[in-house]
């Protein structure tokens, strides 16, 4: 039970995870930002 | 008296506020333990699927619908209900909408406190401390007795007796929180977010580096913590209850079905986006979640106590593992005082930030409905949750109680309530136009059907399966806390239904339509 070390799979459950949470994060901010610039333009 | 409605200060402000809201002690507690519970890697297969299925669609129905309010200037599902279904019930279910986040303050804010109260006992050096033992339940029993002790749950009869710092520490809280509600929306709630939230960050990524460099006597390492946490058991994905436990920890994550999102998107301008606010408040949360949140507590227990005890100590509720477990740790790792400070004081603020918006609706309530000021209804409030507050802090197995019937089977009801009305008995079409107006992102037209059918799906399922293998065991219970939580919730749902009654006939014909 004690050798648990984190996997292959584990690893990429984990940076798949992280990966969708950090797009998700980046996408939107990213959307906010433009759009805010698009508005001061106009 | 119509009081004028308030609205949001800056966008940015909005978007940390509803985080804030959706962040709470779940995120940092809550989901490690579901996580590792329930299939570890694999967990999150059914979790991002009850995401885009369940929590995202319900995210955006309550966007709308508190946008709706704002266009009416109603910032409750008490109005918002009875506008979209002509029909006199529909205000008393909309009441729903503040009589669940009400409740789930009075003893919100009692668990909150114990934060506070940590995180000055630790600043103070004050929290147990104890040389390490190998027995794992040896070394937490000093933590266990220390709550129990705060609590006064070793108390007999069926008063409890907390410490008289505990009772201090969550008038301190009370008086916080009326504090900020009574600044306002912008000035207050919005203020606080932007101070609360960047800060809950900074201290949880630096609680993360402090996990991520600790070392056990044995060997183990962050990477054990992690496999405990992600390593995928496959196996899991056929069994029901891990998809059952995924969607619950979306739907709890999310804080969907409080009716707190409802009305914080009631301060919106009526033609101001929702889908991309939606979106990002979620994004936030669940940055908080599934990266941070599973980045600290579990991975330091795991390094710390091994997996076999760690894994004890989660199946016994993700509380020990907060107030026992993370205590025990930092009483033994150089420094440990003052991590220990950063964390309580961490869950704190996301404590805050969701107490503050759990009031929310009952202010907007007292504001929109009876055309209360917003001093006179926070007075109101803090009166009520003053007395109200001391039933789950004095009577043993109050807040158990409580938190089954509001912040289990209410929540789902409520958002199945939304669902259904909305899409179901407003009208459909006019649902998604409503919902897809003036957004500054498009909401797949997919979306259409997830709302229409499959979340209200979910939600029946998952309120049914809920009923089956919690209400039996809740209703058997017949002990005097059981029943003063039940008159309770009885006495509040009656006062309710008695205030909105004169209030529709104070506005003189103003009926369901």
């Amino acid at each position: 039970m004690e050798g648990h070390l984190l996997n292959g799979y584990g690893a990429l459950f984990m940076t798949i995870s992280w990966g969708i949470v950090i797009t998700l994060n980046v996408y939107s901010f990213y959307k906010i930002l433009y759009n805010k610039s698009k508005k001061q333009e106009d | 008296m119509v009081v004028k409605r308030e609205h949001w200060g800056t966008r940015l402000g909005l978007i940390l506020a509803v985080a804030g809201n959706a962040i709470g002690l779940g995120n940092f507690l809550r989901f490690p333990v579901q996580a590792a519970d329930n299939g570890g890697g694999a967990f999150m297969i059914p979790y991002m699927i009850s995401l885009i299925f369940l929590g995202i669609p319900l995210l955006w129905i309550e966007w709308a619908l508190g946008r709706f309010g704002s266009k009416k200037g109603h910032g409750t599902a008490v109005a918002v209900f009875d506008y979209l279904w002509k029909k006199p019930v529909a205000k008393y279910i909309g009441f729903l909408g503040v009589l669940i986040p009400l409740t789930v303050v009075v003893y919100y804010t009692y668990i909150e406190s114990w934060t506070l109260l940590y995180s000055f006992f630790s600043l103070l050096g004050n929290l147990p401390s104890t040389p390490l033992t190998a027995d794992v339940k040896d070394y937490l029993e000093p933590f266990k007795n220390f709550l129990v002790e705060k609590t006064g749950e070793t108390s007999e009869g069926i008063l409890l007796k907390p410490a008289l710092e505990t009772y201090i520490f969550f008038l301190i809280t009370l008086v916080i929180n009326l504090y900020i509600l009574y600044r306002g929306v912008s000035a207050g709630i919005e203020k606080v977010a932007k101070i609360a939230m960047p800060l809950i960050f900074i201290m949880a990524i630096l609680l993360m580096v402090r996990v991520f460099t600790l070392t056990s006597p044995e060997g183990r390492n962050f990477l054990d913590g992690l496999g405990f946490l992600w390593n995928p058991d496959f196996s899991a994905l056929t069994n029901p209850k891990v998809w059952l436990a995924a969607a619950g920890q979306v739907f709890f994550t999310l804080s969907v079905g409080f009716g707190a999102i409802l009305t914080y998107a009631s301060y919106i301008k009526p033609k101001d986006d929702i889908a991309l606010n939606g979106l990002a408040g979620a994004s936030v949360n669940e940055f908080a979640e599934i990266i941070l949140g599973g980045s600290i507590a579990i991975v330091a227990s795991v390094i710390f106590f091994g997996v076999a005890a760690t894994a004890t100590i989660a199946s016994q509720g993700a509380f020990n593992l907060g107030f026992m477990a993370l205590p025990a740790i930092f009483a033994n790792i150089p420094y440990g005082q003052f991590f220990s400070f950063v964390w309580f004081l961490l869950l704190f603020f996301a404590g805050v930030t969701s107490s503050i918006a759990l009031c929310q609706p009952a202010i907007a309530f007292l504001e929109d409905e009876l055309g209360y000021s917003r001093q006179k209804s926070v007075a109101l409030l803090g009166g009520f949750l003053f007395f109200a507050a001391h039933i789950p802090i004095f009577i043993k197995g109050a807040l158990g109680e409580l938190d089954f019937w509001v912040g289990t089977i209410g929540l789902v009801l409520f958002a199945l309530f939304e669902a259904v009305i909305f899409f179901w008995i407003y009208d459909s079409k006019k649902a998604w136009e409503e919902m897809t107006r003036d957004n500054d992102i498009k909401i797949p037209k997919i979306f259409y059907y997830i709302m229409k059918f499959v979340a209200p799906s979910f939600l029946i399922i998952i309120l049914i399966s809920w009923v089956i293998e919690y209400l039996p065991s809740v209703l058997s219970k017949t002990d005097i806390g059981t029943w003063t939580a039940r008159g309770f919730l009885l006495f509040l749902s009656i006062v309710g239904i008695l205030i909105i009654k004169f209030a529709w006939e104070k506005r003189n014909g103003r009926t369901s339509s």
